[in-house]
């Protein structure tokens, strides 16, 4: 398990934030994050673990699904962030789209403070803004996309994505999501009308 | 002599603690993904005073990198005192190189206006928000605004608008103008005036708000609809100087300033000292116009 | 315009911050010391640590110094140092009862367990000038020193003793309404933002920072009409040190040092359980700050009690009035902002203004309205 001596908070954490800041704003972009210093467990995606680093601390809690222990160990230990079950956790690492039941009782906020809600970090198997074979093709429109937005995933099953709308149909409450694929990542809060075709 | 060294400090990157940064950042996250919507956050006290900008520093500081070209401007102006204070502070706390050309920076920090020039997708525009409840107007209390947001219940913000418009014939709103954001929040898009309203929706650039004293951020993601109120028959409308161009550059559809000369006599000139600064050097920078209904 | 005019906007600050302090010093008198204004301005200093929620004395003289006395700045400084802290621990709770006491004093009763201790101050002195103090020297101060000594016989010193707390005696006798319901929560309201309705941590910690003087006002209000429940009795006033301790990281208690502070507990009639039948049994109403405050500490134990009985009639009732109307950096703040420039606002208000004037204008002439000349 790496402790990630080399991360310079003020430094790379920034750099990274404004990635991550740019991803959220433009959904259905895809940005890439730089995870070269790091050394994460297997498993876990660069970009997840930087998104990790990055955003994670003693004052929120998280939750890893998917993933062998050493991932848990490996984010708490560089952040300090307190683990939580599903179903508290402010952030949940999925290292699949399986986990329908995770999903299904991430918190998703208060009508009067619906920032208080989950944020997903999933990670897929292939991700493109460009046309894929063997992959679902997804349109979000929505805040921060000029029309429509398309691009390609590979290893994000239906359901995910079904549940995942019919939580954000109880807007404000919903969760936002961040696919993450190697060092790409690509944001799709919750404000986002989805479509999908393909599979 | 008493060694002062237990009152030095030297200060983090961009001042703010990483702990502080890391919960204005991930606010500014959800703030994205609820446009419109004020999310409470801790709000330290800075060493400029509350009220004169330490939210719009809160969220410059949270975001801002080495690489960053830093822009402030107050009313439209870069040479405003508080303005140049704040570029001081910035400059002092982070080594960014900053600059007056609105096209050239990266972050621009703004109190009450949004630069003539349009920006681009590369460029954030950071806000400084007094008050940022849109509501507090007709609602003193904050847990009846929360509720008022929560349940989409504004009743109280359009019977305002209609009584001033039984009033005075118009919904005499001016800076500060309420609008709806992606159709859902209410919002104050802090005391703009209505010239520069429009350039609120479907903007290329990211529109961050952060108001310190009330501990609040919130966030237009781009290509997002903003919509001032109004009603079908009584149509929002920006100020308007008729036949009134610029004393310096001759321009018109800019924002104007009404300035008084010594001898008491009048004339009017561009607000924004960037803008000027290019109408009167070289070519009009490109605007968005929004045309008054008739 | 352009880079000249940035420039000249830079001059005149820079200008203005010498100019500022060539006032402090053109009267060209010796340099005030650090050390005379933190012990012979010790209540001054009291009260900017409070209200800059940072226990450095040190620190509030140097605050004070460098804003020639302007208390509102000073508090500030302070506040903006401390937000550059890093913060490693949450306090034990302080164990009040075991304070080293140097004033301890209740008016619910005539004779209390341990005597009413009337300690330092001024409360019964006659508020005359004392022209001799213009006089002070050296060895003045050190005659007076001595005087002092010289009232201390060793032999009769004795360990300071712990006093049981007046509310304690009413406890006893049941006359006290335990409060198991409401809000427990310990929040910080510096590390996220207060969310009405507040929990009483949030309230007190708000109030502990509060500026004297806006907490006076709303306290006085209480006690003059404008606050159900009238203003309640001092049922104990302390002023001393305490142990302030922190656990390590592997659980042990360890001790930081002695602060000083004030403590209050106010005794009220509360409006009972809210059951039928029940007795208007005795609510405490707590106030705690810095250094020797009673007034704050006084004010802090009668809001705490008028802040739960909530109604918007009344200020004191009030926790939104009550707790942002009285943050002192945050008010200061937001009424000197009014200096910076307003002019686009402004003209925005009259742009709207000229247009109904002319609508007005137009009406009684029976003319249709056009475009505004200007």
């Amino acid at each position: 398990m790496t402790r990630e001596a080399e991360f310079a908070e003020a430094q790379d954490g920034q750099e990274a934030f404004r990635v991550i800041l740019d991803s959220m704003a433009r959904p259905g972009q895809l940005r890439r994050l730089p995870t070269a210093k790091l050394a994460p467990p297997a498993g876990l995606a660069g970009a997840s673990a930087l998104l990790g680093l990055c955003l994670l601390d003693s004052e929120v809690s998280f939750h890893c699904a998917g993933f062998a222990p050493e991932v848990t160990e490996y984010l708490r230990a560089n952040t300090h962030s307190q683990v939580a079950p599903a179903g508290e956790a402010d952030f949940l690492f999925l290292g699949d789209s399986s986990h329908l039941d995770e999903v299904a009782v991430a918190k998703t906020g208060d009508p009067e403070y619906p920032e208080l809600s989950a944020t997903l970090v999933l990670q897929v198997r292939a991700l493109s803004e460009e046309p894929l074979a063997d992959s679902l093709r997804v349109a979000t429109s929505g805040p921060g996309v000029d029309g429509m937005r398309s691009f390609s995933v590979a290893g994000l099953e239906t359901a995910f994505l079904t549940l995942l709308r019919q939580t954000n149909e109880e807007f404000p409450l919903g969760l936002d999501l961040v696919l993450t694929c190697g060092d790409a990542v690509l944001s799709l809060p919750r404000s986002q009308r989805l479509e999908w075709e393909g599979l | 002599m008493i060694e002062n060294k237990k009152f030095q400090s030297t200060y983090n990157f961009a001042f703010l603690d990483e702990r502080t940064k890391r919960e204005i950042r991930r606010k500014i996250l959800k703030a994205i993904a609820l446009p419109g919507y004020q999310v409470p956050y801790s709000s330290p006290e800075m060493p400029i005073a509350r009220g004169w900008g330490t939210g719009g520093l809160h969220v410059s500081l949270a975001i801002i990198g080495r690489k960053d070209v830093f822009k402030v401007i107050d009313q439209g102006s870069d040479a405003s005192v508080n303005a140049c204070s704040l570029r001081q502070f910035i400059e002092r706390m982070t080594g960014c190189r900053t600059t007056v050309d609105t096209a050239e920076a990266t972050l621009i920090q703004t109190r009450h206006r949004i630069p003539e020039e349009i920006l681009t997708a590369q460029q954030i525009l950071v806000f400084q928000v007094p008050q940022p409840e849109i509501l507090r107007g007709v609602e003193r209390l904050e847990t009846r605004t929360r509720a008022m947001h929560a349940e989409a219940d504004y009743s109280k913000l359009w019977v305002s608008l209609y009584e001033a418009y039984v009033r005075y014939g118009s919904l005499m709103r001016g800076a500060g103008y309420p609008v709806r954001v992606n159709g859902r929040y209410m919002m104050s898009p802090s005391p703009i005036p209505r010239w520069d309203v429009p350039n609120l929706s479907d903007a290329r650039c990211l529109y961050l708000f952060g108001a310190g004293r009330e501990k609040r951020i919130y966030a237009i993601p781009p290509h997002t609809v903003v919509e001032p109120l109004e009603f079908e028959d009584v149509r929002f409308r920006v100020e308007d100087w008729g036949a009134t161009a610029c004393a310096y550059s001759n321009a018109r559809d800019a924002f104007l300033d009404e300035i008084y000369e010594d001898d008491s006599s009048r004339k009017f000139v561009v607000n924004d000292s960037n803008f000027l600064d290019k109408l009167r050097t070289g070519p009009r920078p490109p605007q968005r116009l929004f045309r008054n209904p008739q | 315009m352009g880079y000249v005019a940035v420039k000249g906007g830079q001059e005149a600050i820079a200008n203005a911050a010498e100019l500022v302090e060539y006032y402090r010093l053109r009267a060209a008198t010796p340099p005030i010391e650090i050390e005379q204004i933190r012990t012979q301005m010790r209540l001054l200093v009291d009260k900017i640590m409070g209200e800059g929620s940072l226990y450095a004395p040190d620190h509030a003289a140097l605050a004070l110094k460098q804003n020639e006395g302007d208390v509102f700045e000073a508090a500030f400084t302070m506040r903006a140092y401390r937000a550059t802290l890093k913060r490693e621990f949450y306090s034990e709770v302080l164990i009040t009862r075991d304070m080293l006491i140097r004033r301890r004093i209740s008016a619910a009763f005539r004779d209390i367990p341990g005597g009413q201790i009337l300690g330092p101050t001024r409360d019964y002195t006659h508020r005359l000038f004392q022209p001799e103090l213009t006089m002070e020297s050296v060895s003045s101060i050190e005659e007076f020193l001595q005087r002092i000594d010289a009232h201390i016989d060793p032999a009769k010193l004795t360990a300071i003793p712990k006093f049981g707390k007046v509310i304690d005696v009413l406890r006893a006798e049941g006359l006290l309404l335990e409060r198991a319901e409401g809000d427990r929560r310990v929040v910080d309201v510096t590390r996220e933002a207060i969310k009405f309705p507040a929990p009483r941590s949030a309230s007190l910690q708000m109030m502990a920072r509060a500026e004297t003087g806006g907490l006076m006002c709303l306290g006085y209000s209480t006690m003059r009409g404008f606050a159900a429940g009238g203003h309640g009795t001092v049922g104990e006033l302390r002023v001393g040190d305490v142990a302030v301790q922190v656990k390590d990281p592997r659980g042990r208690v360890r001790y930081l040092g002695r602060i000083t502070v004030t403590e209050c507990e106010m005794v009220n009639s509360s409006k009972g359980s809210g059951k039928k039948g029940s007795l208007p049994l005795l609510s405490v109403g707590y106030g705690l700050c810095f250094g020797q405050n009673e007034t704050k500490a006084i004010c802090m134990g009668m809001l705490d009690n008028s802040l739960r009985e909530p109604n918007e009639a009344n200020p004191a009732n009030s926790q939104e009035f009550t707790l942002y109307h009285t943050e002192g950096v945050e008010s200061y703040g937001f009424t000197n902002h009014l200096k910076l420039p307003h002019y686009v606002t402004f003209q925005s208000g009259l742009d709207n203004l000229r247009e109904a004037m002319q609508r007005t204008l137009a009406s009684y002439a029976g003319l249709t309205v056009e475009s505004p000349a200007k």
